[in-house]
């Protein structure tokens, strides 16, 4: 390519080689890559090289790390531009309110014995912080695979803590705005994740699953 | 907000955030905001800059997904989003630092890559190399290897023609080896 790049089948297959280690090549230039490889012993020496460099870029902008609290500034940022929101809180957080007065505060924790209602007590209902602690996909557990959720009406502690006990899925944070909790799918593969996540749909007090990292996702 | 996970692709949370869903941007954002906010730092060489932009870049998605029209990825749209702001940040930061005099560029005081490479092994030199790539190549490089963009994709992001993506990984590949064998390491290309 340095006199005229294509005209030198070396080098435009050399600049191909990203796209078909990133899956994106396809038609008659993923047929030549695929030829090339299998004839040139030089091609997998490429390659192998093409690899490094996908490794190399991917360690460099995984050093990259955004701060924790930048959900929180975005939405203060909405707010901003959009007006301050109407807060129509979730039916589980309500139902949630009407359980927690009747209890000792310490009788509740113990009784529910659970990160969800410390995380919920402390957060939302008790008013030790007025601050709702926020989280961001690949800031913290950046490769643990990972879900967002949200509960039904219905949902009590006990049915969320027998869910959480069944499913071996631990809450990362919640509450996020609107009742969401970033939940950590305990899956090596992507099948395992999807067989977690079907069964968190399946239960009756889980009202939405949207998937996250998948594990194999970088 | 119900219905399987599959459902709520990309495209139907900028469909939920054209109709006023804040919980849908927010949910675009936490999927998205990462790899965005990494963009933008390997695009602009500031923390604090990136945060700015990346929220810029979501709040610019609030305004336009009504007029998104899904003939690309949304991750795609985002990148594009994110590309122009910073390279308009860039310029008016350039702007400003000639208005008050200040020196253009600050020098590197740091070992060069070659330097640098002599002590580390192949891996960790090939990543300072990396980061060494003039802004354009290593954006491509960006694009392709950690975004996982392909050659039309990259080209709508940068808004250059196709031919100009092939060339420009062409000429950053090539300048890695280049910089790889300087160092002393066997490469067998160019």
């Amino acid at each position: 390519m340095s006199e005229n790049p294509q005209s030198n089948r070396r080098d435009r297959l050399e600049a191909l080689l990203p796209f078909f280690l990133n899956g994106t090549l396809s038609g008659a230039e993923l047929r030549e890559v695929e030829e090339w490889l299998a004839s040139d012993p030089q091609a997998m020496a490429s390659l192998a090289e093409a690899e490094g460099e996908y490794s190399a870029t991917l360690a460099d902008n995984e050093a990259i790390r955004p701060t924790d609290d930048a959900l929180a500034r975005f939405s203060e940022a909405l707010a901003e531009e959009a007006g301050p929101e109407k807060m129509a809180k979730p039916a589980f957080r309500e139902r949630l309110a009407r359980i927690l007065p009747a209890f000792p505060v310490q009788a509740a924790w113990v009784a529910a014995g659970l990160a969800l209602a410390i995380l919920v007590g402390q957060t939302v209902w008790l008013g030790l912080s007025q601050t709702e602690q926020y989280s961001v996909a690949g800031a913290e557990d950046d490769d643990a695979p990972f879900a967002f959720v949200t509960f039904t009406a219905e949902a009590s502690m006990a049915d969320v803590s027998a869910l959480l006990d069944e499913s071996e899925v631990e809450i990362a944070a919640g509450p996020l705005p609107d009742g969401l909790y970033r939940v950590l799918i305990p899956a090596e593969t992507a099948a395992q994740y999807d067989e977690i996540v079907a069964g968190l749909e399946r239960a009756g007090v889980v009202e939405t699953v949207v998937t996250g990292r998948k594990p194999g996702d970088e | 907000m119900s219905g399987a996970a599959d459902q709520m692709s990309d495209a139907e949370l900028v469909a939920r955030t054209a109709r006023g869903e804040r919980t849908a941007l927010r949910l675009l954002f936490m999927r998205h905001h990462t790899r965005v906010y990494r963009f933008v730092v390997r695009q602009t060489g500031s923390e604090t800059m990136a945060e700015e932009i990346a929220n810029e870049v979501f709040l610019e998605v609030w305004r336009q997904a009504p007029r998104f029209e899904a003939r690309s990825q949304v991750s795609t749209w985002l990148l594009g989003i994110a590309r122009f702001k910073a390279l308009s940040a860039l310029r008016k930061r350039k702007e400003k630092a000639l208005e008050e005099g200040q020196a253009e560029a600050v020098a590197d005081s740091a070992d060069t890559p070659e330097v640098s490479a002599m002590k580390e092994d192949k891996a960790t030199a090939l990543r300072g190399f990396v980061n060494h790539l003039s802004e354009e190549h290593r954006t491509v490089v960006d694009l392709a290897y950690y975004h996982g963009k392909s050659v039309t994709e990259i080209g709508e992001i940068l808004s250059v023609p196709i031919a100009t993506v092939k060339t420009r990984m062409f000429y950053a590949r090539k300048k890695l080896g280049e910089a790889l064998q300087a160092a002393g390491y066997d490469r067998g290309w160019p």
